[in-house]
């Protein structure tokens, strides 16, 4: 069914950026889990496999006009197909990469993000995304096996977005979870001191950021605990943009106005001796032809001075 | 942290074949389980991750005296990596298999079957899995979206794998599940008679059926509600043993007195217009070598009659 929210009052419209349009987004999100647990969905597991399944099945729409947002957030229901989604999606396959080699990967196969997190949180007190957006990665983690008696810190810029994972995070009690106003292109990583051993990661955010924060590196490091990094973006044309799917990537985050400088700074920071790199797997993992769902990973852990 | 747990009751001794060993792996796991909710653990989807990790990162060790299983089993933890277990899994990409050719993969790619078999209980009011162990299977689909008001039935021949499904399935309460005593060796589908519209399933249990019964799809071809049958097995070699992984899987089914004519039966049932078949995926996807690792799917389908 489609679903249409107008979510501005009348005459009302924002410049479109993509920090009016995150927000925007969020809202109409939103809006769908309301609408889910009105129907009596409780569990925080079903909640999120629900909403990426209506994520699939729909088309999501923020309009604009003359370059301003006008409120509107549609969820435009796709035609369902002759045989019914379920064979849909298990004949389904499309181009992809797995480990660097371009395959056909069927659309059942998943890159298991949270398992990954999950075993890098072991022993952590805490466990922090930058640019959270609902909690998504977070959520997945905790209920993937992530530490029990950690803090589980959602960074994020949008207040919506905030809202929605604080809502959501209310539907599993025993998780420690914060929402964290936080803007990434001028982090304040104070609210990290406390901390022991933190897992820090990112899924699909620092994408986003222009240019990367000059001395991010050296103020992770500068933290009385110890800081594991995992950063999952699609930085392939970053590592290496000598082959065709690099350079395509490099192309259209160029294009996009999206980063173009975070792993020169992980190498920058690598050299100084701030932090000690781990591991750097480019096009680890993508399903689908979208350059930008092609999955790198950075992970590092700071060095004491 | 080392655990330590004994599972045999005085006198007790662990007889030989699948049955009593899927038995005692129930109770040993319901052991493990019941020492988890002790530390605090409350959320059903974390014992079930937690528990793939402890199996992950430990090691079992069963007592024995005389050639005889003593009734304690310990669990002793793998050394941790230099990097911890995320580095290590992280570098070590393991052979697999996907769509039937061989690919190296992250041992992070998965295939969800949760998420495929939630999909199939679209519009189900039950969702059954024979052969369920604890249900596994069962819980992880309907975290992954399955129909909400479905009942999940757990089929299941062991007491031990019965009883820890109802424990575990206490722990989410808006789940209706329940547990049902089930031979795969002689399968009575009575019990779904009232369901208008079911989701069937098996992962990995058919295999262990030395030969089909044949009346296997007779019976379920009696039920007069529809029935959407999903077979998740290593049971390539039965579609075409002609590819490399097919005559090695043959032969591991073959020597392990393991299933090898579901397909066939599959087949007989779709001439007779039993079932609809609606889609046979061969070596879908495997996450290693072990040849009774390659999933292959069969969907089929049941009409319903009243």
């Amino acid at each position: 069914m489609d679903k249409v929210f107008q979510l501005f009052p009348p005459g009302e419209s924002q410049d479109a950026n993509w920090d009016t349009y995150f927000e925007l987004a969020w809202r109409g999100r939103a809006c769908i889990f309301e609408q889910m647990t009105a129907g009596g969905e409780t569990s925080l597991a079903r909640l999120l496999a629900l909403y990426e399944r209506f994520g699939r099945r729909h088309d999501t729409g923020v309009r604009v006009e003359a370059g301003r947002l006008t409120g509107e957030v549609s969820f435009i229901e796709r035609a369902a197909p002759a045989d019914g989604w379920a064979l849909e999606r298990l004949d389904a396959v499309a181009p992809g990469m797995i480990l660097e080699r371009s395959v056909q990967v069927p659309a059942l196969l998943y890159f298991d993000l949270a398992g990954l997190l999950a075993d890098f949180a072991d022993g952590c007190d805490a466990v922090v995304e930058l640019g959270s957006g609902y909690g998504l990665q977070l959520f997945r983690l905790f209920l993937g096996g992530g530490p029990r008696h950690a803090r589980y810190i959602g960074g994020e810029a949008s207040p919506a977005g905030r809202a929605l994972a604080q809502r959501l995070a209310a539907l599993e009690p025993a998780m420690d979870f914060e929402s964290r106003n936080l803007n990434l292109a001028a982090m304040n990583l104070g609210f990290l001191m406390p901390y022991r051993r933190i897992l820090l990661f990112t899924a699909w955010s620092a994408m986003y950021l222009t240019a990367t924060p000059a001395h991010l590196f050296e103020a992770l490091a500068a933290l009385p605990g110890e800081v594991w990094c995992v950063f999952c973006e699609p930085f392939g044309g970053q590592i290496d943009a000598g082959d065709i799917p690099g350079r395509r990537l490099a192309e259209e985050m160029h294009k996009g106005g999206l980063n173009g400088d975070f792993y020169r700074e992980f190498n920058r920071a690598a050299a100084k001796g701030v932090i000690e790199p781990l591991h750097v797997a480019r096009n680890v993992f993508a399903a689908g032809d979208d350059p930008f769902a092609a999955l790198s990973i950075l992970a590092c852990r700071t060095v004491k001075g | 942290m080392e655990k330590s747990f004994n599972v045999l009751a005085e006198g007790e001794r662990l007889a030989k074949g699948w049955e009593p060993y899927y038995d005692f792996s129930w109770r040993l796991r319901g052991h493990l389980v019941e020492s988890m909710i002790a530390e605090g653990e409350t959320s059903l989807p974390r014992v079930l991750a937690l528990c793939e990790r402890f199996d992950r990162t430990h090691k079992t060790l069963m007592s024995r005296e005389d050639d005889t299983f003593t009734g304690e089993a310990r669990f002793v933890p793998e050394p941790v990596p230099d990097g911890g277990w995320g580095l290590e899994r992280l570098e070590a990409p393991v052979q697999g298999i996907v769509r039937g050719g061989a690919v190296t993969l992250p041992a992070y790619v998965h295939f969800d079957l949760a998420g495929m078999l939630a999909e199939f209980s679209d519009g189900c009011d039950a969702v059954v899995e024979l052969g369920s162990g604890y249900g596994l299977q069962l819980f992880r689909t309907y975290f992954a979206g399955g129909a909400r008001n479905a009942d999940y039935i757990g089929a299941e021949l062991s007491p031990a794998g019965r009883a820890l499904a109802d424990r575990l399935a206490a722990l989410e309460p808006d789940l209706a599940f329940r547990s049902r005593a089930f031979d795969l060796n002689r399968p009575d589908f009575d019990f779904l008679a009232g369901y208008r519209r079911v989701l069937l399933f098996s992962v990995w249990s058919l295999m262990y059926l030395r030969t089909t019964p044949p009346d296997f799809f007779d019976a379920l071809a009696a039920l007069p509600g529809e029935v959407t049958c999903v077979f998740c097995e290593p049971f390539g070699s039965q579609v075409s043993a002609s590819d490399g992984m097919g005559a090695e899987q043959a032969d591991a089914l073959g020597g392990g007195g393991l299933n090898r004519d579901f397909y066939t039966r599959f087949v007989h049932a779709a001439g007779r217009g039993q079932i609809e078949p609606l889609h046979v995926g061969k070596d879908l996807f495997s996450s290693g070598q072990h040849a009774l690792a390659a999933l292959t799917v069969l969907v089929g389908r049941k009409s319903a009659t009243a």
